[in-house]
């Protein structure tokens, strides 16, 4: 009998372990962060070329309060557009991490009040090797400083930039015949905590 | 060591609960899985209804030149024969058209010969120069069949009883634009109605896309004295508006979708929706007293409409395929869906009993005739150097016509306003689009008095806006 | 007491069962229970006229944020879904989807190739409505408005909608999957004379 209440022991254990371990995230091999690069401005200020090419994409003609958010990461480039005139917001996804890139696709969500009507996925961009990338917005927390967003045994880290939604990329997480993306997401608060975690699943829509 | 006892009792009862969560776990398996059979069984059954699927495509040549060659052209829509009726191959198609000289008189009928050129439709028939050359015109209907199926479409609907009618133009006003200056635009001269977006009282509904751009009130009408009605169609309501400001608002039950409207003498509003009652139904006329209480919903004859408007005995409706301007109310009576496909007609029948018969043909021309009992009596052939888009408004103006076409290019456009007399163009000018917010497609304008009225919208609100047509600018 | 007890525990055991299994069927949405993952067919032939037949069947049966899964019985399955919602698995395409699958296209950007989809396989495609704009995709270039014929689409960033026949008015008759409130249907706009608007030409049309 000794051992049957052994065994019943263990098997509360391992019930217990595997409860614990369902219920937290799945244990995470070690992941380097790589910080991409951001750049903020008005629109007067930023005349890069992806920023001209979006501009021409969609035919925009902005203002000089239209405020421009610039990002470089390990998967690709991005140019995000805002103006306070107008609910929609605009956005370029460039492959690769160069700064010379070709617009591969965009996206254009309504952003009010603080609101993004959707993540507005891109799958349209592919890297050197044709695999389909994804390009997606997050919007961050009202204290999020950074968003982190991992990618097998790479994170990157997208530093927020004047509370606008962040243009986050995936190559893992395309699911071309689903035409969708799903994102591991993790939000940063200044001192470095966290602030949210998420597998945000973005489709493409509209 | 400890004996471990189990109770045979209590042994017994965790088997009855096992057992009863598995009987439980297979009768509501067995139930979901008959309730899908049915529903699968009710889905298949109407797949069948893809084999009855048969639509037509056809742009009447309501207004003709002197010597132009006159071909019928339809395009049918219906699933292709075989194993496979969505393979993308065309169906096999064909029909008939039944032509005469003049509204009056026997048909002849024409069997229609398929050709590759699905660009302007793929069945055609050629009108035979005897008819063609009738200085009354011709008039013609075609029945068009799925030819594996049997299933047929009748353009317009009301066939022989209300046959498309085309007319010759002998002596028509050449009015030539030239080319367009885009951004010379007439300042209104006065703002008689502006809301901001939003949903209390003085505001007005918007709705938002992507996946739709946004949409604002999708339809508006003035008084002969100046009150304007807007349809706060997202709002459930209609505005009243006198004076620059909201006299009333008065809420309507309108399903919310883009809708013409029209107010008549009496106050009563007249809501055009896009789709009617059921699923599958044609669009309705929704009715309503002044106070906004609903009197009548009316299925109108074609599956799509293009505008609204009062016309001399009532309400008529320009719909589609049939591309004919059919009564949806004559005096108080409301017309059943065969009534008004009896009745259609190609023009909008004005108070003088005239018709006013629009035809935008090519890329960049607009010919206009004022009909009197099938006769062209005076009209005009409106050519531009860039393209023009719709013709949003047509209108008996004295002895005069308003027409406000809107010019184009990939990256521009502009409403162009003008007035044609008897010698051709007596005035014009153009308007800014204003265009930010959706409406319904031919409702953006208004003629009451000696003003045009138009309905505009930007990002912060919507307006309408008055130019007055007796100044000179 | 004792027979009393397990017949009980059976009831009620069976009623959990039944609610759980119940609830489960109960929260299956029309995608879930209807539509498929499977593989398009390399079709041969696509006729402008032939596609127009694709869109019909999608006519009425509603639409869907992020939609492209539809059956063909005239009735929204999904209906009065929230605003741009794609979890609530709604039947019908979105304006995209539906474009994406009348022109037969591929998930491959690269591929100009002709793919039948099942109505009910749940597909709807890499493209929005501004990357067909754009002229986006092997399949797809911008076109001018002026020469748009039957199954040309006009794109604006937000929304697209394919030619069905132009009126006489100059205004056009669209096939389109508008929104939630107008589902998918064929409706009179006037997207070809307005500047928000391009011309976009799925190419590669056997006639």
């Amino acid at each position: 009998m000794d051992r049957l209440r052994t065994l019943c022991a263990l098997c509360v254990a391992a019930a217990g372990l595997l409860l614990v371990a369902g219920c937290r995230d799945h244990a995470k091999p070690k992941s380097s962060v790589v910080a991409g690069d951001v750049r903020v401005g008005a629109v007067t200020r930023l005349r890069s070329p992806p920023l001209r090419s979006c501009l021409r994409r969609f035919r925009l003609r902005p203002s000089p309060e239209t405020l421009v958010v610039e990002r470089h990461g390990l998967l690709g480039s991005s140019v995000t557009i805002a103006d306070p005139r107008s609910p929609f917001l605009y956005g370029c996804d460039l492959a690769g991490h160069g700064r010379g890139g070709r617009v591969c696709g965009g996206s254009v969500g309504v952003w009010r009040r603080g609101r993004l009507n959707d993540p507005r996925l891109d799958i349209l961009c592919a890297d050197r090797k044709g695999r389909r990338l994804g390009a997606a917005w997050i919007v961050p927390l009202r204290r999020a400083r950074s968003i982190l967003v991992r990618e097998g045994a790479v994170t990157e880290r997208y530093p927020v930039a004047r509370r606008l939604p962040v243009r986050i990329w995936t190559r893992d997480g395309v699911d071309v015949g689903r035409s969708s993306a799903t994102f591991d997401v993790t939000q940063l608060e200044p001192g470095g905590g966290r602030l949210a975690h998420e597998r945000l699943r973005a489709m493409v829509a509209g | 060591m400890r004996a471990i006892r189990v109770d045979p009792g209590r042994l017994r009862l965790v088997g009855w609960g096992l057992g009863g969560l598995a009987a439980g776990a297979a009768a509501g398996i067995c139930a979901v899985f008959v309730a899908s059979a049915v529903a699968a069984g009710r889905s298949a059954a109407t797949d069948e209804d893809a084999a009855r699927i048969v639509d037509a495509g056809h742009l009447p040549p309501l207004l003709r030149l002197p010597g132009e060659r006159v071909t019928l052209r339809f395009n049918v829509f219906c699933p292709a024969p075989g194993d496979d009726p969505f393979d993308g191959t065309p169906c096999d198609a064909g029909g008939d058209v039944f032509v005469r000289a003049r509204r009056s008189g026997p048909f002849r009928q024409l069997p229609l010969r398929e050709t590759d050129d699905v660009a302007h439709g793929r069945y055609v028939v050629d009108v035979p120069a005897d008819l063609a050359a009738s200085p009354e015109g011709f008039s013609y209907y075609a029945v068009l069949r799925n030819q594996a199926t049997g299933a047929s479409i009748t353009v317009p609907s009301g066939g022989a009883a209300a046959p498309q009618l085309s007319l010759p133009l002998e002596h028509a006003v050449e009015v030539e634009l030239g080319t367009h200056a885009f951004g010379s635009t007439r300042r209104a001269d006065a703002r008689v109605a502006s809301a901001i977006w939003g949903t209390a009282p003085g505001e007005v509904g918007l709705l938002y896309g992507p996946s739709f751009g946004p949409i604002g009130p999708s339809a508006f009408d003035v008084a002969p004295n100046g009150e304007v009605t807007i349809l706060d169609q997202a709002n459930g309501r209609t505005e009243r508006w006198r004076a620059g400001r909201v006299a009333a608002a008065v809420p309507v039950d309108v399903t919310g979708g883009i809708a013409d409207m029209a107010v008549e003498a009496d106050g009563s509003i007249d809501v055009l929706e896009p789709t009617g009652s059921g699923s599958a139904a044609t669009p309705e006329l929704r009715s309503f007293d002044p106070a906004g209480q609903l009197l009548s919903k009316t299925a109108i004859e074609d599956r799509t409409w293009s505008q609204l408007r009062r016309g001399a005995d009532g309400l008529e409706v320009q719909q589609e395929p049939s591309e004919q301007w059919m009564p949806v109310r004559r005096g108080q009576a409301w017309l059943a869906r065969a009534a008004q496909a009896r009745a259609g007609h190609p023009g909008r029948t004005l108070a003088s009993g005239r018709e006013l018969v629009v035809f935008r043909t090519g890329v960049s021309e607009a010919r206009v005739a004022e009909v009197a009992a099938g006769h062209v009596v005076r009209s005009w052939r409106i050519t531009s150097a860039p393209p023009l888009g719709e013709i949003q408004l047509a209108e008996p103006f004295g002895n005069r016509v308003v027409l406000v076409v809107r010019p184009y290019t990939e990256t521009q456009d502009e409403f162009l306003v003008l007035v044609l007399g008897d010698r051709g163009l007596e005035r014009s000018f153009s308007v800014d689009s204003a265009d930010w917010a959706e409406t319904a497609p031919l409702a953006r304008f208004r003629l009451a008095g000696s003003s045009l009225y138009q309905l505009g919208s930007t990002p912060s609100g919507m307006h309408v806006d008055r130019f007055d047509l007796e100044v000179n600018r | 007491m004792s027979l009393l007890r397990p017949r009980v525990a059976f009831l009620a055991a069976f009623a959990v069962a039944l609610s759980l299994v119940a609830a489960k069927a109960a929260l299956a949405t029309f995608v879930s229970a209807n539509c498929n993952y499977n593989a398009a067919t390399w079709s041969p032939n696509m006729y402008r006229d032939g596609s127009v037949t694709v869109a019909l069947v999608a006519r009425y049966e509603g639409y869907h944020w992020g939609g492209g899964c539809w059956n063909d019985n005239d009735v929204d399955q999904g209906p009065n879904e929230p605003l741009q919602t794609y979890s609530t698995g709604g039947e019908g395409g979105d304006c995209s989807g539906l474009t994406f699958k009348v022109w037969r296209e591929s998930l491959n950007t690269s591929d100009g190739g002709h793919y039948q989809w099942g109505r009910l396989r749940n597909v709807h495609g890499p493209y929005a409505a501004a990357d067909f704009k754009a002229g986006a995709g092997v399949p797809n270039a911008t076109y001018p408005k002026a020469d748009a014929i039957v199954m040309d689409a006009f794109a604006s960033n937000t929304h697209i909608g394919m030619v069905y026949q132009r009126l006489t008015s100059g205004a056009d008759q669209i096939v389109e999957a508008k929104c939630e409130a107008c589902g998918t249907n064929i409706f009179t706009r006037t997207y070809r004379s307005d500047s928000s608007y391009g011309g976009v030409r799925r190419m590669g049309w056997t006639g």
